[in-house]
């Protein structure tokens, strides 16, 4: 048995009374592929989060080649040799990729500090010609694509030699090309005994290399195994447990005529998508980070343009070019993403209420007692305590759904598009978001429900597509209870 | 409002004011006072009331005949509210029970849409107000000793009746949900029903709304987890939304607040 690198002994972590974490006990060997599975929601990123310096309170200790290390920043976390490739890419734009590459020293095996820009171009493009990557180092950043931004990534991880390297889903938008170059950066570093804690849904494309799986479920590690003792077709009973969707308030509606239609749909980001949504219909929408789920709700918002296909609300060609259009046409957004979903954190509540284009007249200053009494008698209705002169930036994410949906109810939306609407949202939020879902379908609007988290639309949707580089890949129905169950197989094969 | 629905209205008035006088019930169900009129002569040959100048006063009679099937219920939105998810979980063609209680009254009043039902119960009040509202369905009620104070059956002959029953719903009208006791009810023979009844009925729905969460009634049902499915409002406590949830049980709040 090689020696013992990291230990996380009983480790818990609580923000506002939500339990993030609970009593994690994990040991990584070094030089050790360990692999950690869940749903989406399930802790997996919160964890790589704690082991990244980036949550301080935790409770429980963290061992460290046998000593004990309080990871209570993320220079603690780097200086004690972890170095973590967080799921978003974490570049400078306006750098070059040779910059990029040479930018931390601290754990570069030659010391770079003196080399010039022109030197830094030449080594980084080494790197880049031994990785088969095929960019030019001069480049800057901002100009390349999310799965490029990846590649000049793991070609800076290439030449580091950290103890311990955490990879939170590397793999979500990258191609197969691109997948093999990063497996033989992580397997070059398994053979220099860098250990790799290596988070994912996908568990086919890391198989190979992979010591041992650990499996985490709403926030607790439910099991580790070896990899040999490993039964992939018990794959989701581990990651969802025995009884899955049932604790979801599903209500039953009677589906009417369709309202909105896309047809042969193209743009940059998919190809080719058509479906149709009905009446007090719920279809889910889903698939990996650059799957093309996002881009699509944002093309039927009017942000982004499509260049093929047409769409349809109740029966009649719609012509989206903007926002407004989509605003006038009856469709609604609402996003648990700060920057997205339109909130004002500082003007107070009530200007956030009646912030639609068609109150644009409204006087901001005086508060008219129209919109007061219209917003006490909406907030109480949505079970929102909060006062209309708060501002939106102290409110909790339940809070601020709450307020964004309030907007939208006081327009006449028809079509509702939920982008992961319960993302750092407490449980009891999450429910009155669910119950909401139901007052708006039973009441014959229609929603799209675009998330990541398997088990919510297994537990609220009537049928989910699944999207995959662009198209969609697969699509699951409620009252064929099989193909429910075949949604996770899809999203990540 | 239906003229139905109006006369309830003026009896529940009456009952609980004893005399009232035209102009203000004119104005309290917004109708005109002819209508208000013609509301009374009509309650007036029912022996309800007594018509006097310009107002009525109550039958001292009718009072104690009728009190008990008269709602005076002052959480009726609440009531109805809850009322109108349940039927969701009815479909055509269904055998259902529903338990004793106040919420189970408004659910056996809004099954006018349904078609080919069969309403099982062994509440009087409840069984009074499902053939008022909704006569469509096929109303059966169980033999066995009435309660006088409730108008509730129970007994021996009860048990016996409901076992011959295959329900594919059952509603429970709950009196008190608590982290520590669980489900609770106001009598032993309730829970005992709810008990036996749960165990034929292939679908089991505790419905209780929010005031009755962190409350313990007298008798015990058993723990939060006995029901797969608890219809309730959103204004229940956030820690028994956390509970429901991470236990696996469904929880249905009652929204109202989109317009269309």
């Amino acid at each position: 048995m090689p020696d013992l690198l990291l230990e996380i002994k009983s480790l818990s972590l609580m923000i506002q009374d939500v339990v993030l974490l609970n009593n994690i006990n994990l040991k990584i060997h070094k030089g050790e592929a360990h692999i950690l599975l869940g749903e989406n929601g399930a802790g997996k990123s919160t964890l790589v989060k704690v082991l990244s310096g980036m949550h301080a309170n935790y409770t429980g200790t963290i061992t460290i080649e046998g000593k004990e290390i309080p990871l209570t920043s993320p220079d603690k976390a780097l200086s004690s040799g972890i170095i973590t490739l967080q799921q978003d890419t974490n570049l400078f734009g306006h750098l070059s990729i040779a910059e990029n590459i040479f930018l931390d020293t601290q754990y570069n095996v030659q010391s770079v500090l003196h080399l010039s820009k022109k030197e830094k171009v030449v080594a980084s493009q080494k790197i880049l010609d031994d990785l088969t990557i095929l960019l030019d180092s001069k480049q800057e950043v901002r100009h390349l694509n999310l799965a490029q931004q990846r590649m000049v990534e793991f070609a800076k991880i290439s030449t580091l030699t950290p103890k311990l390297l955490i990879l939170d889903e590397p793999g979500a938008c990258l191609d197969e090309v691109g997948m093999a170059i990063a497996l033989r950066v992580i397997e070059n570093l398994l053979k220099k005994n860098v250990s790799i804690f290596y988070v994912t849904h996908e568990y086919k494309s890391i198989s190979h290399l992979a010591d041992f799986i650990s499996v985490m479920r709403d926030g607790s590690l439910i099991k580790t195994t070896s990899a040999t003792n490993y039964d992939s077709t018990n794959i989701s009973k581990f990651i969802w447990g025995e009884n899955y969707p049932d604790k979801y308030p599903k209500l039953k509606a009677k589906l009417g005529s369709e309202t909105f239609c896309v047809e042969h749909l193209c743009s940059n980001f998919f190809k080719d998508i058509s479906f149709s949504l009905y009446k007090s219909e719920i279809l889910g929408i889903t698939g990996l980070v650059g799957s093309g789920k996002s881009n699509l709700a944002k093309t039927i918002l009017g942000i982004n343009k499509f260049t093929e296909g047409n769409i349809y609300i109740d029966r009649l060609k719609a012509d989206i070019h903007s926002p407004s259009a989509a605003i006038n046409l009856g469709i609604a957004y609402v996003t648990s993403d700060l920057i997205e979903s339109g909130l004002y954190l500082d003007l107070c509540a009530l200007d956030n209420a009646f912030a639609l284009g068609k109150h644009s007249g409204r006087n901001s200053i005086a508060h008219t007692k129209f919109e007061k009494k219209q917003f006490a008698k909406y907030s109480h209705r949505l079970n929102l305590q909060v006062d209309f002169n708060a501002i939106p930036l102290r409110f909790s994410g339940g809070e601020r759904q709450k307020l964004l949906l309030m907007r939208w109810f006081m327009s006449s939306a028809k079509i509702f598009i939920f982008d992961e609407p319960t993302n750092n949202v407490d449980i009891a939020s999450k429910i009155d978001i669910y119950n909401l879902i139901n007052d708006l379908v039973s009441k014959g609007a229609s929603v799209i429900f675009i998330s990541s988290n398997i088990e919510e639309l297994t537990g609220m949707c009537d049928r989910i597509l699944v999207l995959r580089n662009g198209s969609i890949a697969y699509e699951a129905r409620r009252d064929v209870p099989e193909t429910f169950k075949q949604v996770y197989g899809f999203m990540t094969s | 409002m239906l003229p139905m629905e109006r006369l309830n209205k003026i009896k529940a008035i009456l009952t609980e004011k004893k005399q009232l006088d035209v102009s203000t019930l004119s104005a309290m169900l917004n109708v005109t006072e002819t209508t208000v009129r013609r509301d009374l002569e009509k309650l007036e040959n029912e022996s309800f009331l007594i018509r006097t100048h310009g107002g009525a006063l109550l039958c001292d009679d009718a009072q104690t005949a009728s009190s008990l099937y008269v709602s005076n219920d002052v959480n009726e939105t609440l009531y109805n509210s809850i009322s109108s998810i349940a039927v969701h979980f009815i479909n055509d063609g269904d055998v259902i029970f529903l338990g004793p209680g106040i919420s189970t009254k408004y659910i056996a009043r809004c099954l006018t849409q349904k078609r080919a039902l069969t309403i099982v119960t062994n509440d009087l009040i409840v069984a009074h107000d499902c053939s008022q509202y909704s006569s469509n369905v096929q109303l059966m009620v169980p033999g066995g000793t009435v309660n006088p104070s409730n108008l509730q059956i129970y007994g021996r002959l009860t048990d016996l009746s409901l076992k011959s029953f295959l329900f594919d719903i059952a509603f429970f009208d709950i009196d008190g949900v608590s982290l520590t006791r669980g489900f609770t009810v106001s009598s032993l023979e309730k829970t005992y029903l709810i008990q036996d009844t749960m165990r034929i009925a292939k679908k089991n729905i505790a419905v209780c709304d929010y005031t009755k969460f962190s409350i313990d009634s007298t008798v015990s049902v058993g723990p939060l987890t006995t029901f797969q499915t608890v219809i309730s409002n959103e204004q229940a406590p956030i820690e028994y939304k956390e509970y429901f949830f991470q236990n696996h049980i469904q929880l249905f709040g009652t929204f109202d607040a989109y317009r269309g």
